[in-house]
């Protein structure tokens, strides 16, 4: 026997949040992962600098070595910022992708049963 | 403040109750799904087994008589060939092909062996079978629906769990698969699937 259920229409407006926050996730992630490159950039870029002008003085064998390492540790730091990063927008992406696909086939049925879709859910969203 | 403190702890718990709750409702659906996998693909019971059996050997039972140039025996100048039959030879066959051929055969043999053929096909089918007894399409349908039906209670209990735990706040990712009645349920429908 087939269960009986009432559908609710604003089920599919609750989805369309659902996704629009998961996408709003996914573009701060992905700046995040943006600024987090650029920086681990400017990092090594300093850290190169100092390591050259350090190893420029003379007699300070010891002060360029220790700049060395410093500078390396910053380098380090910031890539293990960039592949932090770089994993929360994965995640993102593949809950972006779930909450679309959820609502894909949300709206598809209630196309299917003659349910209203909201000006709010923008169909062409769906199809990329 | 002790209050407060209270409050904001219980709804903790609550919250981790509840996530606790669709991962363990995720990890029945899963099983529920694999049982139904499972249902449909389990092998279908003798009986239909030889029934469709029974279908194919007549089938090619027939066809192999069709195929046979029977009406070549009325001919006085062709008569001499009898039963004859060439290979088909087409240009692009890199050699000529014999398919017709064999499944004629192999229908002439069904025709007039079918009896023994049957019983050796019985034999081996309770073999393979080793003792169990198979589904018939009634059963299949039947145990399906009842492993869809449950299936169905699973993603509407965790429907209710998703959807409380957005209401305090906590957004949860749903699987992509879900099913899309459940993801539009009223949240009575929902309830009253859940038990």
């Amino acid at each position: 026997m087939k269960p009986k259920l009432d559908f609710d229409p604003g089920r599919l407006l609750a989805l369309h949040r659902t996704y629009r926050a998961a996408d709003a996730r996914f573009i701060g992630h992905r700046e995040a992962a943006r600024t987090a490159r650029e920086q681990l950039a400017e990092v090594q870029r300093s850290a190169a600098v100092s390591a050259a002008r350090a190893a420029d003085l003379p007699g300070l064998r010891e002060t360029a070595a220790r700049v060395q390492a410093e500078g390396a540790e910053r380098v380090e730091r910031a890539r293990e910022a960039l592949a932090e990063a770089d994993a929360m927008t994965e995640a993102a992406v593949a809950a972006k992708n779930a909450a679309r696909a959820t609502l894909k086939a949300a709206v598809e049925f209630a196309a299917g049963q003659g349910i209203a879709i909201p000006d709010a859910i923008d169909l062409r969203e769906l199809v990329q | 403040m002790i209050a407060l403190l209270k409050s904001l702890t219980a709804k903790r718990e609550a919250a981790r109750e509840l996530t606790s709750t669709v991962d363990d409702l995720r990890e029945q659906i899963a099983e529920a799904q694999a049982r139904i996998a499972a249902i449909e693909a389990a092998p279908q019971d003798i009986e239909t087994a030889l029934a469709a059996f029974d279908r194919w050997a007549d089938e090619a039972a027939t066809q192999a008589v069709d195929s046979l140039p029977i009406r070549r025996l009325l001919s006085p100048e062709s008569a001499g060939r009898g039963l004859d039959m060439a290979p088909l030879a087409r240009p692009s066959d890199r050699a000529p092909d014999a398919t017709p051929i064999a499944n004629a055969a192999l229908g002439l043999i069904f025709l007039v062996a079918r009896d023994q053929l049957r019983e050796v096909v019985s034999g081996q089918l309770q073999d393979l079978m080793g003792g169990q007894t198979g589904l018939t399409a009634a059963t299949r349908a039947k145990k399906v629906e009842e492993a869809k039906s449950a299936l169905l209670a699973l993603e509407a209990g965790e429907e209710l769990a998703i959807r409380a735990l957005e209401e305090s706040g906590i957004e949860v990712v749903r699987r992509s698969d879900a099913d899309p009645r459940i993801l539009l349920a009223a949240e009575a429908s929902l309830a009253s699937l859940a038990g």
